[in-house]
């Protein structure tokens, strides 16, 4: 079986929006040259989300706040050009927080959701540090292409699904 | 060395080491924390969802050839359009998803499909090369007939996330399968190689648009 750790460190991992967001924003922090301020906003954004749903703040739209975030940030990614601060960090900080409000635990004690939302909030750091400090390195050819397409897969799905939302 | 390729800052040796070793650690902590004993038949509806929509691109034979044209063609036309056709056409599709998704009507949307794989199939034939703005305008409008197409068959389930990343990617994937086949064109006889399979392409527009029948 799998611990609260654990299976809160697979929600990211798991949950379509959310990796496809955390993908998108590793993306686009990877093109900026100082990304000590985004990356902040993130862990921020994910902590507060984390703190907030271990609150039980309720239903919030954190869901449909992370499509449009991960649309932006998508789209950064496809134009392949460094995002100013002043824009990516309050897109980081979005993603962060509504990563952490739309992953409420299922676990049966207090202890265990609270593992859950541990294991939550260092996979989903741990995803975006990783394709940030692998896709800084991609600078160059088809390598720096294939991550502006990534970008603009990511947008588009995104952007997608955020109609079909608003169609309903 | 083509000239789009953008100079770039060289990293310091301990700069790019010390980059591997963070990279490394970053993903053995997560393949520790996501580590879990293998479960059959679990996360249903993220792969039902996905293959899904990754399928749904790849059941309709108008949609593949036009797809892959597009890669053939960009290709043929070099950079920057063999890189920016790519990244732009599935943007382009999603508007046109977006109008179907929303019920605005567009007309001759199976025309406009039919009618893409003729162009571009005719482009690539001909070995076509106009202005990138022209490209990318003719590609983009048949971007929104295909994706006018998918929108309006987009699955109102709870795996709607993974349906659409599905068929996203897969028409990116044939947008790749175009552009490696158009390498060919590096060499003569691929030239006339990849010319032919935009005949065949125009051609099977041609059928598609039922001129036959």
């Amino acid at each position: 079986m799998l611990t609260g750790l654990q299976a809160g460190a697979l929600t990211p991992l798991m949950v379509p929006a959310h990796a496809m967001a955390l993908l998108a924003l590793g993306l686009m922090i990877g093109r900026q040259a100082r990304r000590g301020a985004t990356l902040v906003a993130f862990a921020l954004g994910l902590i507060g989300g984390l703190a907030g749903i271990a609150a039980a703040v309720g239903e919030t739209p954190a869901n449909t706040v992370l499509l449009a975030a991960a649309a932006v940030a998508g789209l950064a990614a496809a134009t392949g050009r460094a995002m100013p601060a002043v824009i990516g960090a309050p897109v980081a900080l979005a993603i962060g927080a509504a990563v952490g409000l739309d992953s409420p635990p299922k676990a049966a004690s207090i202890q265990t959701a609270n593992a859950t939302l541990v294991g939550t909030g260092l996979a989903a750091f741990m995803m975006v540090a990783l394709v940030v400090l692998i896709s800084a390195q991609l600078r160059r050819g088809w390598p720096r292409i294939g991550v502006r397409v990534l970008g603009s897969w990511v947008a588009a799905s995104a952007i997608l699904v955020l109609a079909l939302r608003f169609a309903r | 060395m083509p000239s789009w390729r953008p100079a770039s800052r060289a990293p310091h040796r301990g700069e790019s080491e010390a980059g591997r070793a963070v990279t490394t650690a970053c993903a053995v902590v997560l393949a520790v924390l996501t580590a879990s004993p293998a479960l059959a038949h679990t996360g249903g509806s993220l792969a039902g969802g996905f293959a899904g929509g990754f399928a749904h691109p790849l059941f309709g034979p108008d949609h593949i050839v036009a797809m892959v044209a597009v890669g053939l063609w960009g290709a043929f036309l070099g950079a920057p359009a063999i890189w920016l056709l790519p990244i732009v056409f599935p943007l382009v599709m999603a508007f046109g998803g977006v109008l179907g998704i929303l019920g605005i009507a567009v007309p001759w949307v199976e025309t406009g499909i039919a009618l893409s794989a003729v162009v571009l199939g005719l482009m690539v034939a001909f070995g076509a090369r106009p202005p990138l703005a022209v490209a990318a305008v003719l590609v983009g409008v048949f971007a929104i007939f295909h994706g006018y197409a998918h929108g309006t068959e987009l699955p109102p389930g709870a795996d709607v996330v993974a349906y659409s990343v599905g068929f996203v990617v897969a028409t990116g994937l044939l947008h790749l399968v175009g552009i490696a086949l158009g390498t060919l064109t590096r060499w003569p006889a691929g030239r006339y190689a990849v010319r032919a399979a935009g005949g065949a392409i125009a051609v099977a527009g041609v059928v598609f648009l039922g001129v036959f029948e």
